[in-house]
């Protein structure tokens, strides 16, 4: 392991290192992307129930879920990956079109 | 009936095969979690498990380690073998059982049976027994080390036995299934008491065999075989140690030494016992003789609870409740260190003490004398708050809350009878049985434990209307639960096949078919009520009704011989008996092609992985304290067996409330040094300071922890308070307490990273919220007080901040275990647990945690393991992202990618955890790459 280390509050006198890794970006966004099919597979399952007596008991999970696409919105913000953005914002719009129904 | 004989032995065999065959096929290959581990440990090295014990399967287990040959590895693999090859002996006598009962309705009397007769008797038992092996609840415990799969055994073979018995009951010396039962009842106290559940049943099929049927007579019967029950339960299994703690008592204080009393007592049974039998068989007089002998069998049969009080006199490692003295082996027997529930009167949750009253005196041996350590305290509840058939008994408040969810009650309103019922009814019955019961039979939605959401642990059929009717539409489901490998529908063959065999054995048969209601309704009926259940219990419990589960597999198997009975109206015999036979193994084919994946265990190594993990998240000599059943008893498997970082002590705070744990704590165990706790026995004993209630004194600021703990140990009637009834007891007298650092000693025994020196604080201040302190907290507090630093002391992540008494401050994560260091924490805005020791952390999780095989894509891994799973991904993440605050955005990556390697998408599904997990990688790609909180500071 490296040695090299930095005191919290000295992150002002030291450069920070980073991986300029196209790597590592591609992992980031294929975790974002799996993780949205997931959710978003999830979150059309309970929009199936909308309407019914069942749908009160997917609330916290449809909220859990909303909460969790859009944070892998701003995710892949970080690192402008647009075209991910995009998208992701897309299928975020037509969900929460289709809840507002 | 030759051919039959023949037929019925060999099919009888052959579905043992298979039966073995799947459950060898499909077993853990090492230790499994929950109490796995304690018995896999106490069976290799014959120590005391936990009450009420199980002697016998414990030597049965012990016999079979003793083919793992020198790899230590191979010792749980044994001890899961001995389940499965007990379960498919289970499946063999339920096959026999089947055929005994199918035979009594298909052949005809006096009548060599035909070859379609044959056929469709061992078709019933081939379908039955295959069906029962294929059931949810049976095939899980038949593939770990755990008692249930020897307890069905049990069960399974008194039953046959009683209809080995019914075939020959009017042949001389019958009388020998009788004991044989006996005996097998008594072998089985010594695994579990599931096996006294048979009792009504065989007292049935004994009314039966000899009267003429009456109504008045099955009552009789039942009200015998209940009082048989409560005699073997209370009388025997609890009563016959009573007396013999009693009289050993008396002896002890006439000066003879521990023990001498209850051998006297023993050798009176035993020479009583043994004239009676002379005496009964010299004077012909057949019931007597029956009745004692079967006491004497049963009695031999319960003696394997001499080998708890044999090793226990011994001090192994593992040594719970140390039953070493009788009245010790009386509250290992009774369960005490469990507590009570009402059963048939009792109080409501919101019923309050209006006094008390005392039990029983308590004894324990100190110097080989009993020294009372005074009576036990029963609470007596407002009269108006009680009830007959209490049900909702708990006050905590989670239980509380979710009675009223349970019960349909509304705000403050008070529980009434109305409500009491319905909880029995809606949870007790409904969610916690007949919910497990639609999952054998019908199907089941997946292996998440539910508490009533139509997301978890449903009972599902795999068609989409009906399921549709009680959980939603289903046409949409998403991939993680239409592809759960724990999802498993049957589509109602399996339950439309039993009611099928229930009407016609209760039109063929009304006696037997009786019988087995009998055995349906106790195995089902008197463990609910028994066991009278909390909501939100820490894992589902449908293993405690495979008894419930065979009985029906037994109508499973009759239902073979009504379809080839239905199918002989339209066709010869023979071919609607092969015709039934085809159709009816469709049942056990779609059981069985069903629950594979997801029963199959091998190539999974989880609970022995984990285990290794937070024993080397410690540094050497280290203290870890642990508080559930899965950061313990896999703990105490992989040290006692495997011999893995013995030189760690590992206290589980729930049994650091009782006085011989602590005893046992105090001695050597292997490598592990005695834990330095300051306070003596006397300090301690049960009675002694078990709650030290907070007392507002107005003490200004911070004292010193060491005074308090003096304090509170004292006997100074200035440092206790009276209660009402007059008793003197110590108290808290302020909740903020300092301990004093060392930096000599911090420095010296590396507590802390050498970078982290500078960090180290003067003082150690911290608060606790609670009003009261339990004895483990006064034991916590103790060893934290004087450790000085010389033992390093860990509390497992899994632990919980209950148990933490407010020192997560000073908690350093250092892999699955934060470790007690002088260094104050910054506040985390994302709510984590202490620092992060990163440079031990990255050694930890890189260089020495094992990873149970979860890369592996044949392992499944049940939502228990997958819960465990997510302190890993939270790990890899924290340590991740300290990396990357220590500048360190090479070896960041490698802690993430490493994450993704050992617990890919596959095995252990992305969740929620992922999304750190992405973003990190993100940031590790950033200049700026510190999360928004640290951004501030630059």
């Amino acid at each position: 392991m490296h040695c090299l280390t930095v005191c919290r509050s000295c992150f002002n006198d030291v450069e920070l290192k980073k991986t300029d890794s196209k790597e590592s970006i591609e992992k980031g966004n294929s975790i974002v992307k799996r993780l949205a099919d997931i959710y978003q597979n999830d979150l059309q399952y309970y929009l199936s129930l909308k309407g019914t007596p069942y749908a009160k008991g997917v609330e916290r999970e449809t909220n859990q879920a909303l909460a969790v696409f859009q944070e892998l919105i701003r995710l892949s913000k970080l690192k402008d990956q647009k075209a991910i953005t995009d998208d992701l914002q897309k299928r975020f719009d037509q969900l929460e079109a289709q809840y507002s129904r | 009936m030759k051919q039959y004989t023949k037929f019925n032995n060999i099919s009888g065999w052959a579905v043992f095969a298979i039966a073995a065959w799947v459950f060898l096929s499909t077993i853990e290959m090492t230790g499994s979690f929950w109490d796995c581990g304690e018995f896999i440990a106490a069976a290799y090295k014959l120590q005391i498990g936990h009450p009420p014990g199980a002697p016998l399967f414990l030597m049965l287990s012990r016999i079979m380690t003793l083919f793992a040959g020198a790899d230590v590895k191979d010792v749980p693999l044994m001890v899961n073998a001995f389940s499965a090859i007990m379960s498919a002996f289970a499946v063999l006598f339920t096959f026999w059982t089947i055929t005994a009962i199918a035979r009594k309705i298909v052949f005809v009397k006096n009548q060599e049976p035909t070859l379609a007769q044959i056929l469709t008797v061992v078709a019933s038992g081939v379908v039955g027994a295959l069906a029962f092996t294929f059931t949810d609840s049976f095939w899980f415990s038949a593939v770990e080390g755990g008692v249930y799969a020897t307890s069905q055994f049990f069960t399974c073979i008194v039953v046959w036995a009683v209809f080995k018995w019914e075939n020959v009951a009017d042949e001389k010396h019958s009388i020998r299934w009788i004991i044989l039962i006996a005996y097998l009842m008594g072998l089985s106290i010594g695994v579990h008491l599931l096996n006294l559940l048979c009792i009504p049943a065989l007292a049935l099929v004994y009314y039966f065999r000899k009267y003429p049927f009456s109504w008045m007579g099955v009552a009789k019967t039942m009200g015998i075989a209940l009082v048989i029950l409560m005699v073997v339960q209370y009388g025997i299994i609890a009563g016959f140690v009573n007396i013999g703690a009693k009289i050993d008592l008396w002896f002890n204080q006439s000066g003879s030494s521990l023990w001498t009393g209850f051998v006297v007592y023993s050798l009176i049974i035993l020479a009583a016992l043994t004239y009676g039998i002379y005496y009964s068989q010299k004077k012909q007089k057949a019931l007597l003789n029956t009745i004692l002998l079967s006491f004497a069998f049963l009695l031999l049969g319960y003696t394997s609870y001499a080998q708890i009080v044999v090793r226990s006199l011994a001090n192994p490692p593992m040594d719970e409740n140390n039953p070493e003295n009788a009245f010790a082996l009386l509250g290992y027997l009774n369960r005490e260190q469990y507590g009570d529930r009402p059963l048939g009167y009792g109080q409501y949750y919101d019923a309050k003490v209006v006094g008390q009253t005392e039990g029983a005196m308590s004894y324990t041996a100190i110097d080989g004398k009993y020294i009372p350590t005074g009576a036990k305290v029963i609470p007596e509840y407002d009269p108006a708050r009680c009830t007959v058939f209490p049900r909702m008994y708990s006050r905590e408040p989670n239980h509380v809350s979710a009675y009223k969810e349970w019960s349909g009650i509304k705000g403050e309103q008070k529980p009434e009878f109305s409500n009491n019922l319905k909880y029995f009814f809606s949870y007790q019955m409904n969610h916690m049985f007949w919910r497990y019961f639609m999952w054998n039979f019908v199907g089941r939605q997946n292996d998440i434990q539910g508490h009533g959401s139509i997301l978890k642990g449903n009972w599902i059929s795999g068609i989409p209307f009906i399921d549709s009717m009680f959980l939603g539409p289903q046409d949409k489901l998403p991939d993680s639960m239409k592809n759960n490998k724990a999802r498993n529908t049957f589509y109602f063959l399996p339950l439309l096949l039993g009611l099928a065999g229930l009407v016609y054995h209760y039109k063929k048969d009304m006696n037997n078919a009786n019988v087995v209601m009998l055995l349906f309704i106790m195995t089902v009926l008197a463990i609910v009520i028994y066991l009278n259940q909390t909501p939100y219990q820490p894992r589902e419990r449908d293993y405690a009704y495979a008894g419930a589960f065979y009985a029906f597999c037994i109508w499973i198997g009759l239902g073979v011989a009504a379809i080839a009975d239905a199918l002989k109206k339209r066709m010869p015999e023979t071919t609607a008996a092969m015709l039934a036979t085809l159709l009816c193994l469709v049942v056990p084919t779609v059981m069985a092609k069903e629950g594979w994946d997801d029963h199959n265990r091998s190539y999974r190594y989880t609970s022995r992985d984990f285990a290794y993990n937070y024993l080397n998240s410690c540094a050497p000599n280290a203290v870890i304290f642990t508080n559930g059943d899965n950061d313990t008893f896999p703990l105490w498997y992989i040290q006692d067996v495997e011999g893995v970082r013995t030189d760690v002590r590992v206290i589980n705070l729930s049994l650091l409330n009782t006085d011989w744990y602590i005893d046992q704590i105090k001695r050597k165990a292997y490598e592990s040094d005695p834990v330095p706790f300051t306070l003596n026995t006397k300090q301690y004993v049960q009675g002694t300071r078990d709650y030290i209630p907070f007392y507002d004194r107005s003490v200004q600021g911070y004292s010193d922890l060491k005074d308090i703990i003096e304090f509170i140990t004292s006997d100074n009637p200035e440092a206790k308070v009276r209660s009402e009834g007059g008793d003197e007891f110590n108290y808290l007298p302020t909740k903020k307490f300092r301990i004093k650092v060392d930096k000599q000693a911090v420095i010296k025994n590396n507590v802390v990273e050498a970078k982290d020196t500078s960090k180290i604080v003067d003082y150690i201040e911290f608060e606790i919220s609670k009003n009261y302190i339990m004895k483990a907290d006064l034991m916590i507090l103790d060893l934290i007080a004087h450790n000085d630093w010389t033992r390093p002391i860990y509390f497992a992540v899994t632990v919980g901040n209950d148990s933490y008494l407010n020192l997560e401050n000073y908690f350093q994560t250092e892999g699955l275990a934060y470790r007690f260091v002088p260094i104050k924490a910054a506040a985390d805005p994302s709510g984590q647990t202490g620092s992060v020791a990163a440079e031990r952390m990255y050694d930890n999780m890189m260089n020495k945690f094992m990873w149970g095989n979860m890369k592996d894509e044949r392992v499944y891994l049940d939502q228990n393991n997958l819960n465990m799973t997510m302190n890993f991904r939270n790990n890899f993440a924290r340590l991740s992202e300290t990396l990357l605050q220590e500048n360190e955005p090479d070896s960041a990556v490698k802690v993430l990618d490493k994450c993704l390697v050992e617990m890919p998408d596959k095995t252990v599904p992305y969740n929620i955890m992922m999304l750190r997990i992405a973003e990190l990688y993100y940031r590790s790609t950033m200049s700026n790459a510190l999360p928004d909180s640290l951004q501030i500071l630059l």
